[in-house]
């Protein structure tokens, strides 16, 4: 009962003119970002953060606007899957399968309105599961003590290093090598500069906005800087995108029973958008059998990903708000940008500040509803983002980067930072080692250390404690689980097009 | 191959970041870890990892290498950046933003004219929106102070 009013106020709080425009700018943004290839959720977040510091957004309606991009993004990626075949984030990949022979058909529309719709289904059901799920691993959450929470910590770095594309190996390298950027700077005792290379400017440590932008937006520009001779792409313009209601009533059970996975799935660390989708494209390809086409248009092809992707991304907020931990690196870069306003999530957000936490969750029932209304229509004008040619986007995107980061502290110190960790992302993409573990364990790096370090000094130097409650060795068999799983996505992946 | 070699530098990497981490002075005032642990297990891990990749380095995994005009191309990019960076508090915002803007236009294959319509676009618009809107200040350019 208690939670309706709270949620009351959530909606009072989205229905004020200024957030609803928030929730507005955050999905349409989101759309047409996800739209281009190569460009995601958290490169869209990454840059906006210094411009958000910068507006003195107070922390709930930062996070409106970062989820709402977040979540926009994702149906955003659908359109370029279904009508390029270019999935702009692994997330969409799924959709392509029966997206674009669908586009080929000339049944754009109706795909297009599909995703629409199972964005909305998956959203929408996925935000009463982050309603109730949330409040309860909060509550659970409090008994974490330190010991808990390095081992809970070991696991998400484990397991988004076992499921991210390449192998498992170079997916744990990269993790320790994000770490250990992380401990440049002044230890948390603040007694010693470690790494520091004698230099003042580093002992607060590599500024994570920085280093999320160089990751994300420069390595991204010097990635597509060698695509760019390949070809040009052919966009099919469509109109508007318009579905039968029969073929909606087709697909019911489809969206409800992916959108119920993947926010499941989408609350694990690591596993998200890319592992639900397939996991759900693949269970309704073997419900439906022979009577399906799968793989030449099926609608429901369309409708198991584009449901679970979206439910995945609101399931991604239930770890990043309750304990503080994101799963993937666009929650990461969600955490940056909210511990940076002064709002450090765990598992006492929800009771401190009830406005960010009941806010975040109305602004999602409101934006997917926004999502679903404006792109029914409008989708044909979105879509002609996708003809802005490449060679004045990237470098807009670059000198956008530069700016926000000069904005921050006016340090052309940061920029150079900055193109280093952007050189840094893009040999470790060419050379095959994932960039989100990295990400995940410069972000996490310092709650790690602080948490192992608590708890030794809590048992007076005693390493067993590390492994000392039931909580703790549960979660190191999930440890132990994750490090078993690197097939997975590769299993998943080839499953879907084989079965 | 190139697994091996990136294994054996991320195993220099691991055991130099050991010796900085062994070499680091613990302060007077410190928990029973101090701050030379938790870089010492990080070290520790990588050269365990890295030793794993030098002996079973990805099979079949070969990377794709831009071709010479690519790396070219690649490194052109780069070299602007770090200009740009240099030069953006003595040329100030508006002109070095517009030349930058007009470099990776070209490096993008844009041809000259569109190019330097895009980069002084950009830059005015940019200016208009964090100096003016924003009213967060960019560097007007020391070359032009008097």
């Amino acid at each position: 009962m208690d939670a309706l009013f709270q949620l009351a106020d959530g909606f009072a709080y989205v229905f004020q003119w200024q957030n609803l425009l928030i929730v507005l700018l955050g999905c349409v943004m989101g759309t047409m970002i996800g739209m281009l290839p190569g460009l995601g959720g958290s490169n869209a977040i990454a840059v906006l953060l210094p411009l958000v510091f910068a507006l003195g957004l107070e922390p709930a309606a930062a996070l409106i606007l970062f989820a709402g991009i977040y979540y926009g993004s994702e149906y955003g990626n659908s359109i370029s899957a279904i009508l390029l075949n270019i999935p702009g984030t692994s997330g969409a990949v799924a959709t392509t399968f029966d997206g674009h022979p669908m586009a080929r058909d000339g049944r754009a529309g109706t795909a297009l309105a599909m995703s629409a719709v199972a964005s909305f289904v998956g959203g929408t059901i996925s935000v009463v599961g982050l309603m109730v799920f949330a409040p309860l691993l909060a509550r659970w959450a409090l008994h974490f003590g330190p010991a808990e929470y390095f081992v809970l910590i070991v696991f998400a770095l484990t397991m988004v290093s076992a499921l991210s594309k390449g192998d498992a190996l170079k997916g744990l390298i990269s993790a320790i090598l994000g770490l250990m950027v992380a401990t440049i700077g002044l230890d948390p005792n603040g007694s010693t500069a470690r790494f520091t290379f004698g230099s003042v400017k580093l002992y607060d440590g590599v500024d994570f906005v920085v280093a999320m932008i160089g990751l994300f937006a420069i390595g991204e520009v010097l990635m597509t800087l060698e695509r760019v001779r390949q070809r040009d792409q052919l966009v099919t313009l469509v109109s508007r995108a318009s579905i039968k209601l029969s073929e909606i009533k087709k697909t019911v059970g489809t969206m409800l029973r992916s959108s119920a996975i993947g926010f499941f799935i989408g609350t694990l660390p690591g596993a998200g958008a890319t592992i639900a989708s397939f996991l759900c494209y693949i269970m309704e390809k073997t419900l439906t059998g022979s009577r399906g086409t799968f793989g030449d248009g099926d609608i429901r092809g369309v409708a198991a990903p584009e449901s679970a992707n979206n439910a995945a991304a609101s399931g991604a907020f239930v770890p990043l708000l309750t304990l503080g931990i994101p799963g993937s690196a666009t929650t990461a870069i969600i955490l940056v940008a909210l511990v940076g306003l002064n709002v450090r999530p765990g598992p006492l957000l929800i009771g401190s500040n009830p406005e960010i936490f009941w806010g975040l969750v109305a602004s999602m029932y409101v934006g997917n509803l926004m999502l679903l209304v404006l792109n029914l229509p409008l989708v044909g004008l979105f879509v002609r983002v996708l003809m802005i040619p490449r060679w004045a986007l990237m470098p807009v995107v670059v000198v956008v980067s530069f700016v926000a980061i000069y904005s921050l502290n006016n340090s052309s110190f940061d920029l150079l930072v900055m193109t280093g960790l952007g050189i840094g992302g893009y040999l470790m993409r060419k050379l095959g080692f994932p960039i989100a573990p990295a990400v995940l364990g410069l972000v996490l790096g310092n709650l790690l250390e602080v948490n192992l370090r608590q708890a030794i000094a809590l048992s007076d130097g005693d390493w067993t404690t590390l492994a000392g409650s039931p909580i703790t060795l549960v979660l190191w068999l999930c440890v132990a689980a994750s490090l078993m799983s690197p097939v997975l996505p590769r299993l998943l992946s080839k499953r879907a097009r084989n079965v | 191959m190139t697994d091996r070699i990136s294994g054996l530098f991320l195993l220099g990497v691991g055991v130099a970041f050991a010796i900085a981490a062994l070499q680091l002075r613990t302060g007077f005032t410190s928990d029973n870890l101090g701050p030379k642990a938790f870089p010492l297990i990080l070290a520790g891990g990588l050269v365990f990892l890295s030793i794993c990749l030098l002996l079973r380095p990805g099979r079949g995994f070969r990377p794709s290498w831009p071709s010479r005009s690519v790396a070219l191309g690649l490194f052109l990019a780069l070299l602007s950046l770090v200009l740009y960076a240099n030069l953006i508090l003595w040329l100030g915002f508006l002109v070095s933003t517009a030349l930058e803007v007009f470099v990776l236009c070209l490096l993008y294959q844009a041809r000259p004219l569109p190019a330097a319509v895009a980069g002084v676009l950009t830059s005015l618009a940019l200016f208009g929106l964090f100096d003016w809107l924003l009213g967060l200040p960019l560097p007007n350019g020391t070359l032009f102070a008097g």
